[in-house]
């Protein structure tokens, strides 16, 4: 039974956007296919968070801006806008010998009401300029409440680029997650020892041709919902199968997780335990330090952070609110689990204007992301935006590890969210 | 499955002339899905026994774009033909080609075509090519062929040209092709001669015929097609024609996709 205090907070309202809020955008995720060149076709404004994350993170010369007029788009000149501007910038990039093997096309939502055929333009482009592969993108914050909302999509046009291979390795990929799985997590000793020849992940090539190798894979492993669309495409287009393998906190939802792969792979799981009694340890060591210190668990930092704080919960910590913008399915069973045997913790839409009166009064509080380091007021803030790679046992230690950091130093949030590049 | 788009001026009888097509295709054992691609959304009434179906449009904007299914937005009418209607925004507010993309975007989300497996899909598309989403229709990947309805008229054979025009415009980027123009009489003096001036011009034969008779008007009182309130009039034997034309068109389609 849930309780009626809280089972309609996740209300869509108006927005608003706290200094704290932010992560990867469409542009930057695009950015990662290897040897792409990405143009924006837009109003003016529409390129200003895009631009300047590009600038302050040295992506700036991988991307170009059009900007619409209001003759482009009631003339029907529009494509040709479009068509000349690539003509253009494909021109200048041959002549500084950096032509690139994606050209990306970026519209906005003015795009979606003047229904451009984007597969004809596609087509057109493509016999224009031999040799480079074109990509339409979309920025269109409109789509957020669809089942295809602009991050699900650039997911999906990320690995739209990958070819079909003739035969597939023992190779796995890791799909849903922009930034890759922390090198120092037991997931590849345990896929190793499993007979996986490699774990694929986008962020990995810095070649077209290198990057080909993800569609040799025999599995997409998806780590977290934005990756499922793809996934479910490349397994048409590629014939890779696709196994949900959603990041998660609880000891046996590790568990879970792990005996999905063996299922999946059809080979035995090595000794888990050693993985998991050091994530124990790294959980007490935790909770001895900080004791009953409030934590604050924010779902731009953690996919599913109603099974974070379950975990928290379980071992002991004092789980004070929870930041959360939205409830995915995937994160149900847990929101449920809390709502129904913690009450008293708060749940806050940290996009919604009332978070403005909330009065940033947890000083004395550990908040784990940068918006409910924000919006709370917490001296203390854990520098985590969008999971950062955590998986498995050795995502619970690191996390843990990063708490007590936090929990042992004042936190600079400002210093915090240039670092992190967070633009409003 | 052959997928046709019937376009041509407001007005002119498109409406009634596709749905008495569909039930002429379903009594010949076609499986046929009537798609209605107009704001006014009365394209299928008539063979939904004059009640008006909610539109995809209106789904979604009642349950949610995520919540909405097939069985919201497809209704069997008449011989069981599958009734949809696009819908629009408020009159006088909004964007209706941007409604008509909507809309064609959610029934692929849900495989329409792939669910129910019609062997003949028509749309019935609003006056002309006006923009981008009324194009929709006659892009790859929906409609193979555009028939247009025409009368003797001056401004509905000067939208026939128009939409002849985009159609040919589009040929290019491998979108529907134009097969043919029916003429649906309104018994101008010498209508005949010419539309079939205009036809030539246009590079189209005059494919159908369709008589200008109370017939119509009467089985629309009922709110049915007259294929399904006078199945032995004149009037249904005109539309029968008119399918057995369709079907042609459908086989050889067919022939060339194999």
């Amino acid at each position: 039974m849930r309780c009626s205090c809280v089972s309609n907070i996740f209300q869509t309202t108006l927005h608003y956007t706290a200094p704290g809020h932010g992560g990867w955008g469409v542009l930057k995720a695009a950015q990662l296919i290897p040897e792409s060149y990405h143009l924006f076709i837009s109003p003016a404004a529409c390129g200003r968070h895009g631009a300047l994350g590009a600038r302050l993170e040295g992506r700036k010369n991988r991307v170009s801006y059009v900007y619409l007029t209001e003759q482009a788009i009631v003339s029907g000149d529009y494509e040709d806008i479009l068509i000349n501007a690539v003509d253009e910038m494909i021109r200048y990039l041959k002549e500084q010998g950096r032509m690139p093997k994606v050209f990306v096309v970026f519209v906005s939502c003015i795009d979606d009401l003047l229904g451009t055929d984007h597969d004809a333009l596609v087509h057109e482009l493509s016999n224009r300029h031999e040799g480079i592969r074109f990509v339409f993108c979309k920025m269109n914050p409109t789509s957020s409440d669809t089942s295809i909302p602009p991050i699900v999509n650039v997911h999906n046009k990320i690995h739209s680029v990958l070819d079909k291979q003739d035969e597939h390795d023992s190779g796995v990929n890791l799909i849903g997650i922009l930034e890759a799985v922390n090198p120092g997590s037991e997931l590849f000793e345990v896929l190793k020892d499993m007979g996986v020849c490699a774990v694929r992940h986008i962020s990995y090539y810095n070649s077209f041709a290198a990057f080909q190798d993800m569609a040799k894979s025999s599995v997409n492993f998806v780590l977290a919902p934005p990756g499922k669309y793809a996934s479910k495409n490349m397994q048409k287009k590629l014939g890779i199968p696709y196994k949900e393998l959603y990041i998660c906190f609880r000891m046996e939802n590790i568990y879970k997780g792990y005996k999905v792969i063996e299922e999946t792979l059809g080979k035995r799981l090595p000794d888990l335990s050693v993985y998991e009694r050091n994530a124990i340890k790294e959980i007490k060591k935790t909770k001895e330090l900080i004791g009953n210190t409030g934590l604050i668990v924010d779902g731009e930092a953690i996919i599913r952070p109603f099974e974070f704080a379950h975990m928290l919960i379980e071992n002991g910590f004092f789980v004070k609110s929870i930041y959360a913008q939205r409830l995915i399915p995937c994160d149900t069973e847990d929101y449920e689990w809390i709502v129904n045997n913690h009450p008293e913790i708060a749940i806050y839409q940290p996009l919604s204007p009332s978070t403005c009166n909330m009065g940033k009064k947890e000083n004395d509080c550990i908040a784990i992301g940068y918006s409910a380091g924000y919006l709370s007021g917490a001296e203390h803030v854990v520098d985590i935006c969008g999971q950062n790679g955590l998986f498995g046992y050795h995502g619970v230690s690191c996390m843990m590890k990063l708490i007590r950091d936090a929990y042992n130093s004042k936190a600079d949030l400002k210093k915090i969210l240039d670092d992190a590049v967070i633009i409003v | 499955m052959v997928k046709i788009a019937i376009y041509g001026k407001g007005g002119i009888g498109k409406s009634t002339t596709t749905s008495n097509l569909s039930a002429a295709l379903s009594i010949a054992g076609y499986k046929v899905m009537q798609i209605g691609c107009d704001p006014k959304s009365d394209s299928t009434k008539c063979l939904m026994k004059g009640v008006r179906i909610p539109t995809v449009l209106d789904m979604i904007r009642d349950k949610g774009p995520n919540d909405v299914e097939l069985e919201d937005i497809v209704y069997e009418g008449f011989n069981g033909v599958l009734c949809v209607e696009a819908g629009g925004p408020t009159p006088g507010i909004g964007c209706a080609g941007r409604g008509i993309i909507t809309a064609f975007d959610k029934l692929e989300e849900l495989d329409a075509y792939e669910k129910y497996e019609p062997d003949i899909v028509l749309y019935d598309v609003l006056g002309d090519v006006v923009c981008g989403g009324f194009a929709m229709p006659i892009r790859e990947g929906y409609a193979d062929k555009v028939m247009i309805v025409t009368s003797g008229e001056m401004m509905a054979l000067y939208a026939a040209n128009n939409i002849a025009s985009a159609v040919h415009n589009f040929g290019k980027r491998g979108y529907a092709q134009l097969s043919g123009i029916i003429l649906n009489r309104r018994n101008v003096e010498n209508e005949l001669e010419i539309v079939e001036k205009a036809a030539k011009e246009i590079g189209e034969p005059v494919v159908s015929i369709i008589p200008r008779d109370g017939t119509v008007q009467l089985a629309e009182d009922q709110g049915k097609t007259v294929i399904e309130a006078f199945p032995d009039s004149q009037m249904a034997k005109a539309y029968m024609n008119l399918a057995e034309y369709v079907m042609e068109v459908g086989e050889n389609e067919m022939l060339l996709c194999q």
